[in-house]
């Protein structure tokens, strides 16, 4: 029984990727591909979209997803069938827990003390959300699947990673400046050049005073010009603390194994 | 009592290992011409083809008497001792030569192996000019034998127009008893001759080992998919007090994408009573080299249990309360065992310590069989949030296991075992 601590580390390497999945043209930094279908061929997709995600514990993505601002429009046979829209976001309230400094997000260690004051220098004390994610992407300076899931910290003393160390250091950042924030993970649909694509990822969420922002410092906009971009939050980080690797595998029972019939929601087809 | 294996620091083995390949021969000369089936110059899917599978064997014996082993070729000089072992370079009758080691302690196999291919490209950089491209050609892992074993090649090019060369880096380290053992060839081609040559190399190596003999040891296979990225040895010895030591040693090489390699090593030394209860554990991880977990777990009262140690770069002290004792990876066996001969029951479920997914807790594991695969052992396996499709033996070991993850599947395979349980 012992011997699935090798499950779970080999569960955690998909935290750097997948071997067969990140082909190294592929655009952005993300965790996996996904095996993604769309229902429409040729044709653009509106704002809203439907999908259905097929995943290995239903009950459980359906539960996750009652968190966030994602529609649940049906469950069938391990299939979860969604409505949502360009930048969905866990809802909520910011709270005590977005503004910690925490094992994971630990703006109070030296390193990332050392960025914010950087940061502060260069955009002012009240840095826009657009800057912390151009601070983050440009601090962040080797984009490399090598790390597993690092500290904000380690971030900061590393200077390389992939978007999970891009999450984790721009919510560190954030929190720094006594703005609400939070890591979350989840799956990011790309619409381009008429390809569907469909990625793990992992992105931060900023509290603007308003409500929930995406916060992707990997940038994905820059190497998928004329895309259209799709968050999908499946998990906010709640146990930031050395057991945080605990909560990132549970996420394995509610990553799809793929997407399908992805379209506009005008062009909704019932679920058969 | 914890005991710990000698072990020699990768510093130490790095360092040894940058003095041998200073030698490194260049690789191979690029040309113009035909093109081959998979895209590649002809001249080289040629060179990458060419092999020695008829080698002469020769015995080898080191001078502090400690390893005998049979290896291929014959000796491209007199072996050297280093810091923890022994360098034995090798004429295969290419134009580089075997470069091997035979350390005599344990080592971070993939860390190692890591590290010598990086030398290997570092210096062959050195003789050949700047790196113009690299790419992982193949990652393995298994077991020669009862010794685990990583396998890990970089094709690559360096030097400047028109003088770009190609080359093969191909780097093999195996672990056998305390032993460990090491081999590298910067040649394109003579794939399959280096593996023999390793193979042999390992299988052929007779220790003076210093250990008690362990009762029960096996090895399984961790795979993304079909790729193999990772082995594990689990070796239970027996001391005077009728308590088992369980070392257990989990390493791998895991290809992040095309030119990206992150390499994990992790040991565990702890202690097992008799009935399975954990005395106590130590656990060392390291990940890409760095040294990302040294934990401890150890009782300091009744139902009370502290966790101490570095985590992630962090200094971390922590008590557990908990009713029950976690179980040892023995223990875990054992109620298994227990449950597969018990008719009546259906479940069983038993707490355990897994520092990788939380130290600072522990985490009740649950083995349900399926009532029509009892027989044969199949049940699913439920740790936290993670469940399992398992098959088990009778005597509580898991033979295989699968893990459904999104559109991949992880699996692990027993390949290797020695002994029976209790």
């Amino acid at each position: 029984m012992r011997r699935t601590l090798s499950l779970l580390a080999a569960a955690a390497t998909l935290w750097v990727a997948t071997p067969a999945s990140a082909a190294r043209d592929d655009p952005g930094l993300y965790l996996f591909r996904i095996p993604v279908t769309s229902a429409s061929k040729n044709a653009s997709l509106s704002d809203l979209i439907e999908a259905d995600l097929e995943v290995p514990d239903a009950a459980r993505l359906v539960r996750r997803l009652g968190d966030t601002s994602v529609s649940v429009v049906a469950v069938q046979d391990g299939v979860v069938r969604i409505a949502f829209g360009a930048d969905e976001t866990f809802r909520g309230e910011p709270d005590s827990a977005d503004l910690a400094a925490t094992f994971v997000v630990d703006y109070d260690e030296e390193p990332v003390a050392i960025l914010s004051d950087e940061l502060q220098v260069t955009y002012g004390d009240e840095p826009p959300i657009d800057a912390l994610i151009e601070f983050v992407d440009a601090t962040i300076a080797t984009k490399t699947y090598r790390r597993s899931f690092d500290l904000a910290s380690q971030v900061a003393n590393s200077l390389e990673g992939d978007c999970t160390e891009h999450a984790v250091l721009l919510a560190a950042l954030a929190r720094a400046l006594g703005r609400p924030a939070r890591v979350v993970s989840g799956i990011m649909l790309v619409e381009t050049s008429g390809e569907l694509l469909a990625f793990g990822h992992a992105w931060a969420e900023v509290y603007d005073g308003a409500g929930w922002r995406v916060a992707d410092a990997t940038r994905p906009e820059r190497d998928l010009a004329d895309a259209q971009t799709f968050y999908l939050p499946l998990n906010a980080l709640d146990n930031e603390g050395p057991g945080y690797a605990l909560q990132l595998a549970e996420l394995i029972t509610i990553y799809p194994a793929r997407i399908d019939r992805v379209r506009s929601v005008e062009a909704a087809v019932s679920m058969r | 009592m914890v005991r710990f294996n000698r072990r020699i620091s990768n510093f130490v083995i790095s360092a040894c290992i940058a003095v041998a390949l200073a030698s490194a021969a260049p690789a191979a000369v690029a040309d113009d011409g035909a093109t081959a089936n998979n895209g590649w110059p002809q001249w080289l899917a040629d060179a990458m083809g060419e092999e020695n599978l008829r080698i002469r064997i020769r015995k080898v014996v080191l001078e502090d008497g400690l390893i005998k082993t049979r290896m291929a070729g014959k000796a491209a000089g007199k072996p050297q001792q280093i810091d923890g072992g022994w360098y034995l370079p090798r004429d295969i009758g290419t134009g580089a030569p075997l470069e091997c080691w035979a350390f005599t302690a344990s080592v971070d196999p993939a860390t190692i192996a890591n590290t010598i291919a990086e030398q290997i490209l570092s210096a062959s950089q050195q003789a050949n000019g700047p790196l113009v491209d690299r790419s992982l050609y193949f990652v393995d892992a298994g077991a020669i034998d009862g010794a685990p074993f990583l396998a890990l090649e970089w094709i690559y090019s360096v030097g400047e127009e028109p003088e770009v060369r190609v080359g093969l880096a191909k780097v093999r380290v195996a672990v056998k008893d305390e032993f460990s053992f090491a081999c590298a060839h910067n040649f394109v081609g003579y794939r399959e001759t280096f593996a023999l040559a390793f193979e042999h190399f390992v299988r052929e190596a007779k220790v003076k080992s210093s250990e008690p003999a362990p009762y029960y040891q096996e090895i399984f296979v961790q795979r993304l998919g079909e790729q193999p990225i990772g082995v594990s040895l689990s070796t239970f010895t027996l001391d005077e007090d009728g308590d088992t030591r369980i070392e257990m040693m989990e390493t791998s090489l895991i290809p992040v994408d095309g030119a990206t390699l992150a390499t994990s090593d992790t040991w565990f030394f702890g202690w097992s009573s008799p009935d399975g209860r954990l005395i106590n554990q130590r656990v060392a991880k390291s990940e890409n080299g760095e040294l990302t977990m040294n934990l401890a777990l150890d009782p300091l009262d009744a139902g009370l249990w502290g966790v101490s140690g570095t985590f992630q770069g962090k200094e971390i002290a922590h008590e557990i309360v908990h009713d029950s004792a976690p179980m040892s990876e023995l223990g875990q066996m054992l109620a298994v065992q227990d449950l597969l001969a018990d008719g009546d029951r259906v479940s069983t479920s038993v707490p355990v310590w897994m520092p990788a997914a939380d130290p600072t807790g522990f985490i009740e594991a649950e083995v349900a069989l399926e009532p029509e695969g009892r027989e044969d052992g199949l049940g699913r396996l439920t740790m936290g949030p993670l469940s399992i499709d398992a098959r088990f033996d009778p005597s509580g070991s898991l033979m295989a296991g699968t893990l459904q993850a999104g559109a991949a599947q992880l699996v692990l395979e027993r390949v290797w075992v020695n002994g029976t349980l209790p």
